[in-house]
């Protein structure tokens, strides 16, 4: 179920890379706010990307 | 490691370039261009963007979506072809060829039923079009084409003095065997089909030689062998760039530019790293990614120049000029640009290319600019990340952020088909 979410919804997505990104509650909100301002056409791209730079983070 | 203060992940088009950081969208980037232009869709599919809205260019390999989308930057062209997919139309000639519109046969590399049929009729079939160009220039020709009964299909330009400057393509196995060029798989069979020179006395021609078998240019096929053709283009430039449709009349789709992105708070003038993940669409001119104060007179930059990657720092007197010869631009590099007082560096894909111990640092940066710093060198180019940090990095996460995560990341990273 969790894949089916992260590869098919915008909210699947970033909630399935959340636990990556840590405390960097601003790489979630910046996820959402992007989406806010142009709805994300690449959202795995994006949050697999999010993800990469969080796990370099921690 | 340091979170990046701005981070540009292509997932959106829109007016502007969207940055995921800062997450206020003050790190977007204005986004201009004044006509319609068209991208490959995520579906692999030619689609048309509209008057001043980003496009998102999803990769091919193999002729099907690989990975995920570039940002793409193109310099302005025309389609110097008034019916860009009328094979047998206005300003034409079309010779010995039976040309069967918006088969249902196939489906185009739109995905529609608007591509053509051509049937060789009799001997010695082409098309020939009669675009208008100046003298002395580069060309460049594009046409899609698809494997049909036959699968050998040439291009020409002939100039004013009938020479030609000629492509043959093999749409069986997607080679070039005669000629210089490239062939793209488009998928389902469908291959961009390109070929650039230069004329001393100006192209006056065109032809398109759908069934040139044999030795040489000549036709070969006769009878009711065929293949299928979609959406030809000649434009004036050394590479062939996207598809630009005619109906008509020659059209233009004009340069993009992209600049503005962050304040003077997003940015450290003391120290930091600006990163990139591009490519070039030729290996020519300087296509510049810049930190600078909105002019060229204070900025940290590199470029992709002449095939080769240069590093410029300026703040009134030359900081830092270096360029690194032994690189391919046209593939995508990922390249970080630490800057700090007596501690600069320079790492692609991975290595330390070289260091500065300049004491100088530029000042006043506010904003972050797909050009030199003020409004010229354009980048023009695929990019599929940019990253700054306001602080140094490390050379560890300085080639941490630079490598690719597995061999099957670079491969597709950059266009690689693995066999």
């Amino acid at each position: 179920m969790a894949n089916e979410i992260y590869d098919s919804t915008w909210w699947g997505n970033t909630i399935d890379t959340a636990s990556s990104i840590g405390t960097s509650t601003d790489m979630i909100q910046g996820q959402f706010n992007m989406n806010d301002r142009q709805e994300v056409e690449a959202v795995k791209c994006l949050a697999d990307t999010i993800h990469k730079i969080g796990l370099q983070n921690i | 490691m340091a979170k990046p203060k701005l981070a540009l992940i292509p997932a959106t088009q829109g007016s502007k370039l969207y940055s995921v950081l800062p997450a206020d969208g003050v790190g977007d980037f204005n986004f201009s261009r004044n006509t319609v232009a068209t991208r490959i869709n995520k579906d692999g599919l030619i689609e048309t963007v509209a008057v001043g809205k980003s496009r998102l260019n999803y990769p091919l390999i193999d002729g099907v979506v690989n990975g995920c989308p570039s940002h793409l930057l193109e310099p302005s062209r025309t389609n110097l072809i008034t019916y860009s997919n009328n094979f047998d139309g206005t300003n034409m000639i079309n010779s010995a060829i039976i040309t069967e519109f918006n088969t249902t046969e196939t489906l185009s590399p739109e995905g529609i039923n608007n591509a053509s049929k051509l049937t060789a009729n009799s001997a010695f079939q082409r098309y020939s079009f009669f675009p208008t160009a100046g003298d002395n220039v580069d060309v460049s020709c594009s046409v899609f084409a698809k494997k049909g009964s036959a699968s050998i299909f040439s291009t020409l330009i002939i100039d004013k003095s009938g020479q030609p400057i000629s492509t043959k393509f093999d749409l069986l196995n997607g080679v070039i065997v005669e000629g210089g060029g490239s062939i793209e798989d488009y998928g389902n069979g469908w291959y961009k089909c390109s070929f650039s020179g230069s004329t001393s006395s100006g192209a006056t021609a065109l032809q398109i030689r759908p069934f040139s078998h044999g030795s040489g240019f000549e036709n070969g096929w006769t009878g009711s062998n065929y293949i299928y053709g979609f959406g030809a283009s000649l434009e004036q430039g050394s590479y062939a760039t996207s598809y630009i449709p005619t109906s008509g009349s020659t059209v233009t789709r004009s340069a993009e530019t992209a600049n503005g992105a962050g304040d003077a708070s997003t940015f450290n003038d003391s120290e930091g790293v600006l990163m990139a993940e591009i490519s070039a669409l030729t290996n020519s001119g300087g296509k510049w990614i810049s930190l600078s104060n909105g002019s060229t007179s204070q900025r940290i930059s590199f470029a992709n120049e002449n095939g080769n990657i240069r590093v410029y720092i300026f703040n009134g007197v030359v900081i830092w000029d270096y360029i690194y010869y032994n690189i391919n631009t046209i593939t995508s590099n990922k390249i970080s640009l630490k800057y700090k007082s007596g501690d600069y560096s320079l790492f692609i894909n991975g290595f330390k290319i070289n260091t500065s111990t300049s004491s100088l640092v530029a000042s006043g940066i506010d904003s972050l600019q797909f050009n030199s710093g003020g409004g010229s060198g354009n980048f023009e180019g695929n990019t599929k990340q940019i990253q700054y940090f306001d602080t140094a990095l490390n050379d560890s996460d300085l080639e941490t952020i630079t490598s690719w995560t597995s061999f099957t990341d670079m491969a597709n990273g950059q266009t690689y088909s693995i066999k």
